[in-house]
């Protein structure tokens, strides 16, 4: 449901920011995904899923009731919910419930039908053609038809507009209405990723925004005031106090169980965590794992924890000279204890994190070598580096140089402020002095961007593609997200051929070759997967909070009568 | 001159201000501002009252009109005893009861029109209607040398002597027995000051108003004085007719005071006499007479004692053992 | 008088002047831009390159300026780059908001401050006053949004999770539809009485030992003890002469305390939820969100020197000293 993005920063964990950056509003299931249906996204309809299809369609025939209100408490508020506009995970959960997408993303990546009843590939794979539902409605009334798809590809593609995801439409040379309800797709190439490429992104109304120049779409009345044709229908914008949303009589399915959700905004964490404990608010997400045990105890509130689509790690900027050497990064991980981090900062709620792939994507290599903490260890690698403290000062040095060096994060995000001090501690123990240095978010990442630190503590929020160009292909090296100046052509072509290879295992092979080079050469140091801890009012039923999203299937929440807190 | 039945009659009055320190403002010791004074008034008569800063006299005209509470001591005006009256009792007295300051800025509210500050009184009292109180209060100006152009005036728009004036204006519009007037000149420019003080010479004599005229300014004293009451540290140690202090000071206090006075007198009759040493202070008054020890004729073994008590109206009274 | 307000003014627009220069290169200068906490890798290089075009972005500095002080001349205010609308809707959308919490807190706290402040002086060392000044003390030196959390705790549910007034926002979202006018009414007081009073009370401690020192100085004037020897009742003097003379000062000061409660805003407005402009300021600081950064800014400016302006003008209508000079 959420336009999944491939690689984010995670600008923001903590609250400084009323609105914060797309952040993981995704998460998984706490079981490997080599254990669930296995991954297919080649495109075809026989991509669904049977027996989810099966699950979503066995509510319609269940009993529920009808009625009450979901009072969502959110950081920050939205600033658009026009789905080219926005650049907020806020915004996003809530145009995720207004719009419809072509098809409905499930937790195992298989696609379900949405808009589209079904879909269909050429035989020479270059063309994917949709049949469209007829009976989906803009809530003023007027029919979605193929028109509103061609016309929402066109903005998509627009340049002037800006769309953050446009890059995911790349590689579609075209859409083509062939009628009313049927749309087709002509890409360029034929490569794994054509179906999720197709669907990314919901479709907006042509009547409505036909008239709207592409200059003026970064401004215009559509951004706040939104019409759409999904489950929920836009009702109330107060702006940073509440964004109200209504169930659609009118929608296809009939309407959803709940009578409203309410987008409360509570910039300051603190209130928020005291708003879920008296019930002002019944949802929050990302709770910080320092409330969990308080909160857990509350008997109103069932807490929802799977790993997060994020994970933390220690930069080394390989243009410097103290990190150039494969085995001093190699010492560097080796004398950091990952795990005294995660029990003093973030209570057990995360893993330790070996590689740059989450394991929720297919791709993911279980097996991966790891650098266990083993000070001794360490400090013997430095000295075959030739590290040695000749003035015994207390700090290693090497032809006259201290190996002392500056550890950049940003402010607000006190986790990530600890472990810099964490680290810190650790290293002197092998004779390295690292400096924290906590600067100012945008400041920190104005600098990460321009490769103007010295090591840095950072997160990647991790996409559903398997997707590694951006990071770490030399192809990247001046671009502003390979922060580290990776470059190691073994990786490139390993990568290169895996991104076009079509055979699932094959791919998979490369895929596991391409992270065991990464973690061989320790351009970063991998510190841990977070957990994701939501809590919702136990009185919601039917609430399967996935890894797409925890709104996931947020039209089929239901509260039985008998329970139910508002009209 | 014995016939005239007392306007005021003072006796035993003390002030002593508590000395507070630490955070818990705990006392710690008394300052003894005005430590038994006591002296008469006939109706329209001017008792002088003299002493170097820091003596208590202006402590005594604050306390007899009850400004301050005093500690101790009788105060009797027209036959009520004003210390032993409510406040609200003694407001309707105030009428009688003036009192003018030394600094003509501060003592005058500068948020009232001339006007509005002199006919307050008036209005207090509830003398007359509104025109009756305008005319009052214009009555009063004229009687002071100011136009009834100026009540409409704001005090900022006046010089240091007008508003001496508008301050006895202020004080005359009620037709007082009685006024304190506290150093009413030493803030004034010098030809200021004898303005001022024939001004309060031509109104004693008009309209028979007493005053306890407080000043340092012992020429000023003479001038305007029929008696004089001199102070050390709290208490009067000589009191006698102007002419007579003058001429005859007994006290060597009294005498060391006028000796310090630069005054033509070519033939040199009066000594210069140098006090030796400070002023003690009134935190810790020196037993006995308080001034023996600076006293050039203290005789020891006797001055240690309290001289006897002074009283008023019998001669030239003067406490002090070495007399 | 008009030569005085004229006078002002001119120094007043100067003055706005001058702060929308400074603001207009500090933002601009400081590290990082825009784009920096948006970007992600699916934003094209070119994609990057036109967003900045389009907000004019991509010219040199002093060329910046040049059109943001055009554009400042015919009062406009541009469009927000990370809210997605014109900055003149968004200042609409809270300077009200802001306008009402922090005049309210304002009047509260200025009625506070005196109304301690004369009791203390009136009962100068007596052990009221002492409570009141080591009370006022302490709460002047609690920070604001440590005493909006303190607030939290004990009134909206922290302890006992009892919530006897409400923790953010303006209305009842969930309720505020379906009530009447009065209920209405009670909702939106309830919700402005924890941000208000963690604005107000800092302020009406300090305000209220002003007061009390301003008192006990007119207290001591000749005037004061001229008006008890004329008689009046000590209520009388101590309000009609004592009162009117000490206020006088306390004009002065509610010109300089509103820097102070718009900063008070800007924090107790993330801490309450509160939908104003103060949070649109830290945003946009953060987000390095030019536009509505200058614009916030400029307003926040204005209304301080608005009310500097005031308050000369009110001292001088009341103060005749100042009036004629």
């Amino acid at each position: 449901m959420q336009k999944s993005t491939a690689l984010v920063l995670i600008a923001l964990l903590a609250a400084s920011l009323s609105c914060t950056p797309k952040q993981p509003s995704d998460q998984t299931a706490s079981k490997p995904v080599e254990s669930a249906t296995p991954v297919t996204d080649r495109g075809t309809s026989e991509d669904l899923n049977p027996q989810l299809e099966e699950k979503w369609e066995a509510f319609y025939r269940s009993k529920y009731d009808t009625g009450d209100t979901l009072v969502v408490g959110t950081i920050g508020d939205a600033e658009s919910l026009n789905d080219l506009t926005h650049v907020t995970s806020s915004a996003a959960d809530i145009i995720s419930l207004l719009f419809l997408q072509l098809t409905r993303t499930n937790p195992d990546f298989s696609h379900g039908p949405a808009l589209a009843r079904s879909w269909q590939f050429s035989p020479d794979h270059l063309e994917l053609t949709f049949k469209l539902r007829d009976d989906v409605t803009w809530h003023d009334g007027v029919k979605t038809t193929a028109q509103d798809v061609k016309f929402t590809f066109e903005k998509q593609t627009d340049e002037v507009i800006a769309w953050s995801a446009i890059k995911w439409k790349e590689n579609i040379k075209e859409c083509v209405v062939v009628d009313d309800t049927t749309v087709k797709f002509i890409f360029k190439k034929v490569y794994p990723y054509q179906l999720m490429d197709a669907v990314v992104g919901v479709i907006l109304p042509k009547h409505l925004l036909e008239k709207v120049p592409s200059a003026e779409w970064k401004s215009c009345e559509f951004n706040r005031n939104p019409i759409g044709n999904g489950p929920f229908k836009f009702k109330e914008w107060r702006a940073k106090e509440a964004i109200e949303v209504v169930a659609s009589e009118k929608f296809y399915r009939g309407r959803p169980p709940l009578n409203r959700i309410i987008f409360k905004v509570v910039p300051d964490q603190e209130n928020l965590v005291l708003q879920l404990k008296t019930g002002q608010i019944d949802f929050m997400e990302q709770v910080p794992p320092k409330f969990f045990e308080e909160l857990s105890h509350n008997r109103d509130l069932v807490p929802y924890v799977f790993p997060s689509r994020t994970y933390v790690y220690i930069a080394w900027n390989l243009k410097n000279s103290l990190f150039q050497s494969k085995k001093v990064r190699q010492a560097l991980t080796t004398a950091m204890d990952r795990q005294e981090i995660i029990d003093a900062r973030l209570y057990k709620f995360a893993e330790i994190c070996k590689g740059p792939i989450s394991p929720i994507i297919w791709a993911y290599n279980p097996n991966l070598p790891d650098f266990p903490y083993d000070p001794e260890k360490a400090r013997k690698w430095l000295a075959e580096e030739g590290w040695k403290d000749s003035d015994g000062d207390g700090i290693l040095d090497k032809d006259g140089k201290r190996f002392e060096f500056t550890i950049q994060t940003n402010q607000g995000n006190k986790i990530r402020e600890d472990i810099t001090v964490i680290v810190q501690n650790q290293l002197k123990k092998v004779g390295i002095s690292a400096k924290p240095l906590i600067l100012e978010a945008n400041t920190f990442f104005s600098n990460l961007n321009k490769k103007e630190f010295e090591s840095a503590v950072a997160g990647w929020f991790v996409g559903l593609k398997m997707e590694m160009t951006t990071i770490w292909h030399s192809r990247s090296l001046n671009d502003k997200f390979n922060h580290v100046y990776y470059s190691n052509p073994e990786f490139d072509a390993v990568n290169d051929q895996a991104c076009d290879e079509m055979d699932r295992e094959k791919a998979r092979k490369l895929w596991w070759r391409a992270q065991e080079i990464i973690v061989e050469d320790q351009p970063y140091t991998f510190l841990y997967v977070p957990k994701q801890i939501n809590f919702l009012h136990r009185r919601f039923k039917n609430v399967q909070m996935e890894t797409i999203g925890w709104s996931y299937n947020i039209e089929q929440w239901w509260a039985p009568k008998d329970q139910q807190k508002y009209r | 001159m014995k016939a005239d039945p007392l306007l005021l009659e003072v006796e035993g009055l003390k002030k002593h201000f508590p000395v507070r320190k630490g955070v818990f403002g705990r006392t710690t010791g008394w300052v003894r501002a005005v430590d038994g004074v006591s002296f008469s008034l006939l109706r329209g008569e001017t008792l002088g009252l003299v002493g170097e800063s820091g003596c208590g006299k202006t402590t005594v005209g604050r306390s007899l009109l009850r400004l301050i509470e005093p500690t101790a001591g009788r105060v009797v005006f027209n036959g009520r005893e004003l210390t032993a009256l409510t406040h609200r009792q003694l407001r309707p007295l105030r009428r009688d009861l003036q009192v003018i300051f030394q600094d003509p800025y501060s003592s005058l509210n500068p948020r009232l029109t001339v006007g509005g500050m002199v006919g307050e009184g008036l209005a207090i009292h509830g003398v007359g209607g509104p025109a009756e109180r305008g005319e009052r209060v214009a009555e009063a100006l004229v009687q002071v040398g100011l136009s009834p152009d100026h009540l409409s005036r704001y005090p900022h728009e006046f010089s240091g002597g007008q508003r001496q004036r508008i301050g006895l204006a202020r004080a005359l519009v009620l037709n007082p027995k009685f006024i304190v007037c506290d150093e009413p000149i030493s803030a004034l420019d010098v030809s200021i000051q004898s303005q001022i003080l024939n001004l309060l010479a031509e109104l004693k004599q008009a309209c028979r108003i007493a005053y306890l005229f407080i000043s340092h300014d012992l020429a000023a004293v003479e001038y305007l004085s029929d008696r004089v009451a001199v102070m050390y540290l709290g208490e009067i140690v000589e009191l006698a007719e102007s002419d007579e202090l003058y001429r005859n000071p007994l006290h060597p206090y009294t005498q060391a005071l006028l000796a310090a006075v630069p005054v033509a007198d070519p033939a040199g009759r009066r000594k210069r006499l140098i006090l030796p040493g400070d002023v003690p202070s009134p935190l810790n008054p020196p037993s006995g007479c308080r001034f023996h020890p600076r006293c050039p004729i203290a005789i020891q073994g006797l001055c240690e004692r309290q001289p006897p008590p002074l009283v008023d109206r019998k001669g030239h009274a003067v406490a002090c053992h070495a007399v | 008088m008009r030569t005085f307000i004229l006078r002002r003014l001119l120094v007043s627009a100067v003055t706005l002047f001058g702060l929308l220069t400074i603001n207009f290169f500090i933002i601009h200068l400081a590290p990082g831009g825009p784009l920096e906490i948006f970007d992600n890798p699916d934003m094209s290089a070119e994609v990057r390159k036109l967003i900045l075009k389009s907000y004019g972005l991509d010219q040199p500095l002093p060329i910046q300026y040049w059109s943001y002080l055009k554009s400042m001349c015919r009062l406009e205010f541009g469009y927000s780059i990370a809210k997605k609308r014109p900055v003149a809707d968004e200042i609409l959308d809270t300077l009200p908001n802001t306008i009402q919490l922090s005049m309210l807190a304002l009047s509260l706290e200025l009625s506070l401050g005196i109304i301690i402040g004369i009791v203390a002086a009136v009962r100068q060392d007596s052990h009221l006053d002492k409570t009141l000044r080591l009370s006022s003390l302490t709460l002047y030196s609690i920070p604001e949004f440590y005493l909006g959390l303190l607030f939290l705790l004990l009134f909206a549910g922290g302890v006992g999770a009892l919530a006897w007034l409400p923790p953010s926002g303006m209305v009842d979202l969930v309720a505020y539809d379906s009530m009447g006018f009065f209920e209405k009414l009670a909702d939106r007081i309830l919700h402005l009485i924890l941000p208000c009073m963690t604005i107000a009370l800092g302020g009406a401690a300090s305000i209220s030992r002003y007061m009390r020192g301003q008192l006990l100085e007119v207290i001591r004037q000749d005037y004061i003890r001229t008006a008890r020897a004329k008689g009046l009742s000590e209520r009388a003097v101590i309000f009609k002469h004592g009162l009117r003379n000490a206020l006088m000062p306390i004009i002065t000061i509610i010109g300089l305390s509103l820097p102070v409660v718009f900063s008070g805003t800007v924090i107790v407005e993330n801490v309450f939820g509160w939908p104003g402009m103060g949070r649109v300021a830290v945003d946009a600081a953060f987000q390095r969100d030019y536009p509505i950064f200058l614009a916030v800014n400029l307003m926040f400016g204005a209304l301080v020197v608005a009310g500097n302006l005031l308050a000369d003008i009110l001292y001088a209508v009341v103060d005749p000293r100042v009036r004629l000079s």
